[in-house]
């Protein structure tokens, strides 16, 4: 329970940080674009045809781009704004950028609710555009401008949950990560309930405010009208909302400064992850690392491109979820500079056996399925050389094909298949080249049920990269050493079974 | 009024004997054209009006008439496509931006849906005109503790417009229309969304601000009992010009177009005589007549006396009596039955007695009026 309520707490903070932050700033630009939605449109009270339509267009473009792609799209923005692109601050920009549009239609709605002769009205008092916005479609729609910053609070909280991307944190991160992918289901129920809380308290007070301020009768039985200086807005729950709304702020405010604090107090190494089993290694030898007086932190990607540019950029100082294939490529595809400083792991590739069971019974001609993916069909086509059925005339270089088989004695068929298939395949194949994963989820242990599987020596074991000028850094080698220790493995070889084996 | 010896001269229209003060309205010419597909069709023809000050001017017509876009071309809701608003000298037409803002304070406007804000309370509602004019906080206080007081609001005064009834939320509407103190109040059906009793306390109130406030009021309406009420004038709007205006009494009693007597038909019910009457032929000698009465002739017995004095059936089909301008009003419409000679000379004796006359057809007036039963 302890640990549970320790795990929460940071993600808590960080979420509440992020909506807050972003429902306040996004709150603020949505209303004013929403404004000018209604007020440049032809017959508005400010008519700007162009205006009105470019608007439109910006705002159609912005409500258009998947939130996962925008975040990731304006990370140069966000870098100009914040000064980095990862991290929970960070998180907020494109959380904000990307609630404006929404913001902005929904309060477009909720001033296009306000009853038109209204505003007819005040435009017979002689009232200046200005006016008509401010005593007119603002004041008269504010229930429903409340409800829609209900609604985007809400939606935040969903889109927060996406940060994770660029080591933004938070509790959908936590889910993610620990709950998803790590199987711990106490975790996911706990964040969930955590979510559940927030939601239901954000409706709850956006349904009494905007119940409120819609001042029907039933409303004002929750207290008596006071009678006071009329002519000025507002009974006394202006000021409960005056105060609530300081209040959140407050608490907004709070929760940044309190993470941000815990972020820069000491300039950390930033070590970029996939959560399993990266982070979990590098997680497990923190504690060697403290002992030296190295500060780590780790930042969580669940994607495999922006550990990598945040790599280039500076915003990390090394990370450790690639094998050195995919950095070659990336590199090329990129103009990236990453270079990889030691190997640590493999999720090893294994040939299981099918109706042959084991590599000397394979028959002449006999029929061997691998991987159809371009990356893992030349990996399998590498392992099936290493073990000596085949000669490849490209040697060890990645990105073998079928095309580069140059020698086969045993004049073996092989057929490309679906990677997840493979293990479907065993009964009508001789053998099959198999990824970990796949082979864990069919009961295949890849220690003792393969006739032969990739070693450390593999070009496909996962490494920690960094970039140039930073491999001789002191705080890298520490990093290096301690994860190339017999702590770590140790660990990879009791906590995976196999799945994982050490390359060092 | 009410002079039995010289029952027609209430008939003559009043401004013959009251100096005309200069007009505080004039329309010069107003036209509004509207778009449907590729055509152009006029929503306002070269309107024309004139309102002296303290007037209650009745604009009446059928929906479609044209009332809604006048009262918009007038507020300058709408932009007229030509002619001249004046209130109080200032063209609204041709004024734009600050000078159009300012002049606005000179109009005030009531709509029949009163459009407050529902943000706002009472007190706040009537404030509303003095903020956006820009008056300080001691003068808005002022004028709107004295508005209140003036309309019976205080105690409402911290209510919101959702807690009021509609007579009491037009009441504010009124209130709030003439904080800033203009000299015209352009009111738009404001009677149309309420009840009759409700109705009648508004039209009161309407007059009660002509009367102590001196303001004069343009007042759009399709209701004819609202303008018997309180109008002075009115104006008859049909397609979008007006094809009859003058003093209430004349117009209404002596309808010169057939809009009016639509109008009038309508409001009668004469429109649903032929449903009442069913299929039976007519007497073959009777003559069905409408007979309006102003004044003290309305009360007296001229039927009974008809009868005793002629050779003639009465059969009476519809019976009112009501106020006109503020004069009892009595309308009727008769079957008279008899010799060709007599009928006339009944008619005659009629309109002695003061009666405006007019023979119609309840078969036709069903035609005209476009319901048949």
């Amino acid at each position: 329970m302890k640990e549970l309520l320790q795990l929460l707490w940071a993600p808590t903070v960080q979420t509440i940080a992020m909506v807050v932050v972003a429902a306040l700033i996004s709150g603020v630009g949505g209303t004013l674009l929403g404004v000018l939605l209604v007020v440049t449109e032809q017959g508005g009270v400010l008519p700007a045809p162009l205006l009105s339509r470019f608007l439109n267009t910006l705002t159609n473009v912005g409500r258009s781009i998947p939130f996962i792609i925008l975040m990731v799209a304006i990370i140069p923005f966000t870098r100009w704004v914040v000064g980095t692109s990862i991290g929970t601050t960070a998180a907020m920009v494109p959380l904000v950028v990307g609630a404006i549009p929404y913001v902005g239609r929904l309060v477009e709605g909720a001033l296009r609710e306000v009853n038109r002769g209204a505003i007819e009205a005040i435009l017979t008092m002689g009232a200046t555009p200005w006016q008509v916005i401010h005593k007119g479609y603002l004041p008269e729609a504010i229930p429903a401008l409340i409800r829609a910053l209900t609604v985007v609070t809400i939606t935040l909280i969903s889109y927060s949950a996406m940060a994770g991307t660029v080591g933004g944190g938070g509790l959908g991160d936590l889910a993610i990560r620990y709950g998803y992918e790590g199987f711990r289901l106490d975790i996911m129920v706990a964040t969930v309930i955590v979510l559940i809380v927030m939601i239901q308290g954000i409706q709850f007070v956006g349904d009494v405010f905007a119940r409120h301020f819609e001042r029907t009768g039933k409303a004002n039985s929750i207290g008596t009208l006071q009678r006071q200086r009329w002519w000025k807005i507002s009974p006394r729950y202006l000021s409960i909302a005056r105060w609530g709304t300081l209040g959140v702020l407050l608490i907004g405010i709070f929760a940044t400064v309190l993470h941000e604090r815990a972020v820069t107090l000491n300039k950390p190494l930033r070590v970029g992850v996939s959560p399993i089993p990266h982070g979990e290694i590098l997680q497990h030898v923190m504690p060697i690392l403290e002992r030296e007086g190295i500060h780590v932190q780790i930042i969580y990607f669940n994607d495999f491109i922006q550990p990598n540019l945040a790599l280039a950029s500076g915003d990390i100082d090394a990370n450790f979820f690639q094998h050195v294939p995919f950095m070659d490529r990336f590199n090329r595809d990129h103009g990236t500079h990453i270079i990889a400083v030691a190997k640590i792991h493999i999720e090893p590739l294994g040939l299981y056996p099918g109706r042959a069971k084991t590599l000397s019974a394979l028959p002449d001609g006999a029929i061997i399925a691998i991987p159809n993916d371009p990356v893992n069909s030349g990996r399998g086509l590498l392992l099936l050389q290493t073990s000596g059925l085949i000669k490849l005339r490209t040697g060890t270089k990645a990105g073998t094909t079928l095309e580069d088989v140059s020698e086969n004695p045993k004049h073996l068929k092989i057929s490309e298949l679906e990677a997840a298939q493979l293990p479907r395949s065993l009964r009508d194949v001789d053998a099959a080249v198999i990824n970990t994963n796949y082979a864990l989820a069919a009961k295949l242990n890849p220690l003792k049920d393969a006739i032969f599987l990739e070693n450390s020596a593999s070009p496909y074991a996962n490494v920690l990269s960094t970039v140039p000028g930073k491999e001789n850094d002191p705080r890298i080698r520490a990093l290096i050493r301690a994860l190339q220790s017999p702590e770590a493995r140790q660990f990879i070889e009791q906590k995976y079974q196999g799945a994982v084996l050490p390359a060092f | 009024m009410g002079n039995n010896a010289n029952p027609s001269s209430q008939l003559e229209p009043r401004e013959s004997s009251v100096p005309t003060p200069p007009p505080i309205v004039l329309l010069e010419n107003l036209t509004k054209r509207y778009r449907q597909g590729t055509n152009w069709s006029n929503a306002l023809s070269r309107i024309s009006l004139s309102v002296s000050e303290g007037t209650i001017q009745g604009i009446i017509g059928f929906s479609g008439a044209g009332k809604t876009t006048l009262l918009r071309c007038v507020s300058r809701l709408d932009l007229p496509d030509e002619g001249r608003v004046l209130i109080d000298g200032a063209d609204l037409a041709s004024m734009n931006g600050a000078q159009l803002r300012s002049a606005r304070r000179r109009l005030g406007v009531v709509f029949q849906q009163f459009h407050l804000l529902r943000s706002r309370t009472v007190a706040q509602n009537v404030a509303l005109p003095l903020e956006i004019a820009g008056a300080s906080q001691e003068a808005i206080e002022e004028r709107v503790t004295e508005l209140l007081a003036w309309f019976g609001l205080e105690t409402k005064a911290d209510q919101y417009p959702s807690q009021l009834s509609g007579g009491q939320q037009q009441r504010v509407a009124i209130a709030r229309a003439l904080a800033t103190k203009p000299a015209v109040l352009l009111s738009d059906e404001p009677t149309s969304a309420l009840d009759p009793e409700t109705t009648a306390s508004v039209l009161e109130l309407l007059r009660r601000v002509r009367d102590e406030l001196g303001v004069t009021i343009l007042f759009i309406t399709h209701e004819l009992s609202a303008v018997r009420a309180i109008c002075d004038r009115v104006a008859v709007l049909d397609q979008g010009t007006i094809v009859e205006e003058g003093p209430v009494e004349q117009v209404l009693l002596r309808p010169a177009s057939r809009t009016t007597q639509r109008l009038l038909g309508r409001n009668f019910g004469l429109d649903q005589l032929a449903g009442y009457l069913g299929g039976r032929a007519a007497h073959p000698e009777a003559v069905f007549l409408e007979l309006q009465f102003l004044g003290a002739s309305a009360t007296t017995h001229v039927l009974s006396t008809l009868v005793r004095t002629f050779d003639v059936t009465v059969n009476i089909l519809r019976a009112d009596i009501g106020e006109l301008n503020r004069s009892s009003y009595g309308f009727l419409v008769v079957e008279l039955g008899g010799a060709t000679g007599v009928i006339e000379q009944s008619i005659g004796f009629l309109e002695a007695y003061g009666a405006v006359v007019t023979q119609i057809d309840p078969w036709s007036e069903a035609e005209t009026t476009g319901r048949p039963q």
